[in-house]
């Protein structure tokens, strides 16, 4: 089975990573800006990390077969600094046309203050002008429930965002439902100790279903790793799930949401319609054991 | 090692262990046949230990342990 990873910061990983993730299956992934680990001493700084993973990383994954494709932003964790930030999304639109550019992410907030929000909104607006998606990065720990609300609360009122072409990441047990009653596509990480497990990734497709979710191992310097998506396909696997099903969110949720960008080029094997029409709603209903 | 910092060393592992067992009674309870999997003797265990775990006193482990062990 051909499998997409719709997050994963790659210019953190070895090459070793790309070999891996090739052997597994993987065919295209999706990289986007985020914190480094340290602040950038400047915004020119954010040029050149735009370059690398709109320019370099690519030809990187290429060599293992591998579509690579990103999102351009400041993320939120820099936000904080609001001339800073504001002097970054000013050169951003040089990127968004650039052939592995999917869209505005992962904008979002880190401690929900004010400032970050200020930022978070002026990139849904960036999106908004130049017809991008949008990706979204939620706090962590206990900060992503207020978080959510906030960020939902802002796009069901802002009046000209659609939800299809918002992807709203790292959601757990008690953020999935707000999310998804908004409309937006969903994104759970799987993470050895924060975020989720494969285990519990499973339980809320089972919860929650198929539709408008997908998976992603947000690899990057901290504990991760690309093998992540896999260990939660093997957990629907041993399940019982169909492997239909398991393609539904493994590969073509991922070509069905990131191919609303024309530069995405694999196709999904069946539309979200079929996969709707033979019952593939999650829950132990689909499962065949 | 002071508590505080062995606090800020195991607190997401912690987290991590607490969320994962809820999640798995949750997984288990909510599949077909859930109502009678609470009733199993194992599923019982667990539970209990789920209560000792976080009860104020020490000892929380070897409690458990000892409630888990066939006589």
């Amino acid at each position: 089975m051909r499998v997409i990873e719709p997050h994963i910061h790659m210019v953190s990983r070895t090459t070793d990573d790309y070999a891996r993730m090739a052997r597994m299956g993987v065919v295209a992934c999706a990289e986007p800006a985020f914190w480094a680990g340290y602040d950038r001493l400047s915004p020119e700084a954010f040029r050149d990390y735009f370059h690398h993973i709109s320019a370099f990383e690519p030809t990187r994954a290429a060599q293992h077969l591998i579509d690579h494709y990103c999102w351009i932003c400041i993320n939120p964790k820099e936000a904080e600094d609001v001339a800073f930030s504001r002097e970054v999304i000013a050169f951003i639109p040089e990127f968004l046309d650039r052939p592995n550019v999917l869209g505005i992410g992962e904008i979002g907030l880190n401690k929900n203050t004010r400032n970050e929000m200020t930022i978070f909104e002026e990139q849904v607006e960036l999106a908004l002008k130049h017809g991008q998606l949008i990706l979204i990065h939620t706090p962590h720990l206990d900060d992503k429930l207020k978080g959510v609300r906030m960020m939902v609360d802002y796009l069901k009122g802002h009046g000209g965002v659609d939800p299809e072409r918002v992807l709203i990441d790292h959601m757990e047990e008690h953020t999935m439902g707000i999310v998804r009653e908004a409309g937006f596509w969903t994104g759970m990480t799987i993470y050895p100790v924060s975020k989720n497990s494969p285990a519990r990734a499973v339980d809320s497709l089972e919860r929650f279903g198929f539709d408008r979710v997908m998976v992603n191992s947000a690899g990057d310097w901290g504990p991760s790793g690309p093998e992540a998506v896999h260990h939660t396909i093997f957990e629907m696997r041993r399940r019982g799930h169909r492997p239909e099903d398991i393609e539904t969110v493994f590969y073509n949720n991922p070509c069905t949401f990131m191919g609303q960008c024309p530069k995405f080029k694999p196709q999904p094997t069946r539309s979200r319609e079929e996969a709707r029409g033979d019952g593939a709603r999650g829950g132990t209903r689909t499962r065949t054991a | 090692m002071p508590a505080s910092a062995l606090l800020d060393l195991y607190y997401l592992q912690i987290r991590s262990f607490l969320v994962e067992a809820a999640a798995g009674l949750d997984r288990i309870q909510n599949a077909p046949g859930g109502a009678e999997a609470v009733r199993d003797p194992r599923f019982q265990a667990l539970r209990a230990a789920a209560a000792t775990a976080t009860r104020e006193e020490t000892g929380r482990v070897e409690t458990i342990l000892n409630d888990l062990s066939v006589d």
